[in-house]
């Protein structure tokens, strides 16, 4: 985290605690990914939810990794790596290059901390480029300078100036769309693998004539900026997750709605049924 | 490696801006100056060296070296060199550790690395002592050994590092002494020219939580009687007189006086290459009244892991042509739908 240097981590999450049930599926790693680190030190969180997602949601875990400097992480899941489904294989062409810029050397020294206006990522020099040579580690760098800083202000800065670079991440994504109606009694929020039982469950509802629409995310962190404009159109939202409600804290924290949750942490992926007989509960 | 272009390089040039952070007198200076003395002398252009370390006050060496480095976490340097060492063959990399972060919470990594032969030097800088914490016992302190977090004295049967190695299958091994600067320089040399992972450990005096631990090799008045100073194809003699020898007695090796009944024909004669050897030397331990080895206990040549991994991939290529990423993406097990 405070090497700032790209990596991407993809946790395939199941049944925990510790070994768990091996090869039974669960969400619980969500606050592990958004908070299992010392220190304050968020960092981009993304969920596939398909299995097919899970190509182009690793193409852009590997992209915002290299354009921001920094570990991301992928959340999947054992219903998603054993899963499968028809995917069209996309042909190279159509799919947009990454770019990958160094910093280079000048006549004056190297600033390995020195940031992007925009994006906040820090200036990138490898082992092996001449004029170039610097130190960097765990212990907390100097704004701009990198060398190691105890300075109370500068620990500040930095810990601000982390977060501020994730949070500006929300520029990288498309605006949420809402399956259904864009307003209504009922926003069923989901992220990751439930996204196939959601979506046939609120299909089904629809063609009943329930007022229920359906918004899943791909970004956990930072939240999509336009999400709590969205959730607002509802009267109720319902967060179905396959651990005891970890999304749900977030987005009531993050915009103080009284959602409600929809929790079965048995080791497997939600049926329709559970979801359909939820929602008339609530309705 | 070697870069013909270089520009020569002085002492000055691996020297770093950054102020040096250890208690004075710490043996680690010493350490850090023989380094910045032995790499320009290594042809080696200067933004070829890495240095990775882990976590302690050893560890902080990478700051004080004007190259690339790497404090990275506690245990994890050779994990990370490593990747380094793939991602740029090219490179000169150096695992910086200490007998607490290699061979405590790193001891599993190190032994991955050291027989996976990537031409990557470690230089275990042992102070018998956890420093940067204060003083606890590490997996070098003596049995028995009083500290802070063995009050009653340690229970844990101490690691011989070089033992470590060989165990390891590292395929060289080596030992030198931070107050030994020709020594130490001389060791430095060897470690780099090793092709394959190489394993120096220091002795280094941590005057503050474990002064004069080494004090039987440093010590002026003593040290003559407890060295034996490894030369390859040389007889192992060794003493202030040069009186003293070591002869084998079937695998035990026992301090002989040479003169009376002993010739210089009868004492055991260095092979470096010996690995049944090296695993006696390894193991002298001063409890056996036997001397302190220092110099190259082991080495052998043995492919690089990099050198293999690049010819693995220049074969696959050879048989299979050149990587197709759309045809890896689509696999073999796939149709298209019209
Ligand atoms: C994961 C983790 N565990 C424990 C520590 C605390 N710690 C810092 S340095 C150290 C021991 C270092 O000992 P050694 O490698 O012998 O280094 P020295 O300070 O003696 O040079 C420990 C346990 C840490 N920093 N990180
Ligand atoms: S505590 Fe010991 S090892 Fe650490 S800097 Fe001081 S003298 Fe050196
Ligand atoms: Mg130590």
């Amino acid at each position: 985290m405070i090497a700032e240097l790209p990596l991407v981590v993809i946790n395939v999450q199941r049944a925990g605690p510790s070994t768990g049930m091996p090869t039974k599926t669960e969400q619980a790693d969500l606050f592990l990914a958004m908070y299992g680190r010392n220190g304050e030190s968020p960092a981009p969180v993304l969920a596939p939810s398909t299995p097919g997602d899970c190509f182009f949601t690793t193409y852009e875990a590997c992209r915002i990794a290299l354009k921001y400097m920094t570990p991301v992480f992928i959340l999947t899941d054992a219903f998603l790596a054993n899963g499968s489904e028809p995917w069209m294989i996309p042909s190279l062409e159509d799919i947009p290059t990454i770019d990958v810029s160094y910093a280079e050397a000048s006549d004056g020294h190297y600033m390995p901390y020195e940031r992007d206006e925009e994006t906040l990522a820090r200036r990138w020099a490898i082992p092996g480029m001449s004029g170039l040579e610097h130190r960097i580690g765990g212990l907390e760098r100097e704004h701009i300078s990198g060398n190691i800083s105890y300075d109370p202000d500068n620990h500040d800065l930095m810990v601000r100036l982390r977060a501020e670079k994730v949070a500006g991440m929300t520029r990288e994504i498309p605006p949420t769309e809402v399956y259904g109606d864009s307003t209504g009694d009922l926003l069923v929020l989901g992220w990751g693998s439930t996204f196939g039982a959601i979506r046939t469950s609120v299909e089904a509802l629809r063609s009943e004539g329930k007022s229920v629409s359906h918004a899943h995310l791909k970004w956990l962190n930072p939240l999509p900026a336009d999400l709590g404009e969205n959730l607002l159109r509802f009267q109720k939202v319902l967060i179905p997750e396959v651990n005891s409600g970890q999304l749900i804290k977030l987005i009531r924290s993050e915009f103080l709605i009284d959602a409600e949750g929809l929790n079965l942490v048995r080791g497997k992926p939600f049926r329709k049924s559970q979801i359909i007989s939820k929602v008339e509960e609530i309705l | 490696m070697t870069n013909a272009a270089a520009p020569t390089l002085t002492k000055k040039d691996f020297v770093s801006d950054q102020d040096v952070r250890w208690c004075p007198g710490c043996g680690d200076y010493s350490i850090l100056a023989q380094t910045q003395k032995t790499m320009p002398d290594l042809g080696v252009s200067k933004e070829k060296f890495v240095f990775v370390a882990g976590i302690g006050c050893s560890s902080r060496f990478p700051y004080y070296m004007d190259t690339f480095g790497f404090h990275t976490i506690h245990g994890r340097a050779p994990a990370i060199a490593s990747g380094v060492k793939l991602a740029n063959p090219d490179l000169s990399v150096w695992v910086i550790t200490g007998d607490g972060d290699g061979l405590s919470i790193g001891g599993n990594h190190l032994i991955h690395l050291l027989r996976r032969n990537l031409d990557i030097n470690i230089v275990l800088f042992n102070n018998e002592i956890y420093g940067l914490t204060k003083g606890q016992y590490s997996p070098t302190s003596e049995f028995g050994k009083k500290t802070k977090s063995s009050p009653f004295g340690s229970l844990d049967r101490p690691f011989t590092p070089p033992s470590v190695a060989l165990g390891a299958q590292s395929t060289f091994v080596a030992r030198t002494v931070d107050s030994n600067t020709a020594h130490l320089q001389a060791s430095l040399k060897r470690a780099y020219e090793h092709q394959g992972t190489s394993f120096l450990e220091v002795y280094q005096n941590c005057l503050i939580y474990n002064d004069g631990a080494f004090s039987h090799v440093t010590d002026k008045a003593v040290k003559d009687d407890n060295i034996l100073d490894l030369k390859h194809g040389e007889p192992m003699v060794f003493g202030k007189e040069a009186d003293k020898g070591i002869r084998l007695d079937g695998f035990t090796a026992e301090v002989v006086t040479v003169g009376k009944d002993v010739s210089a024909d009868d004492l055991l004669v260095h092979d470096e290459h010996d690995q049944n050897l090296a695993a006696i030397l390894a193991n002298f331990t001063e409890d056996d009244l036997l001397p302190t080895p220092l110099g190259v206990i082991y080495s052998e040549e043995q492919p690089k892991y990099e050198a293999l991994m690049t010819e693995q991939i220049e074969a696959a290529k050879e048989k299979l042509g050149e990587g197709d990423l759309q045809q890896l993406i689509a696999g073999t097990d796939t149709w298209e739908v019209t």
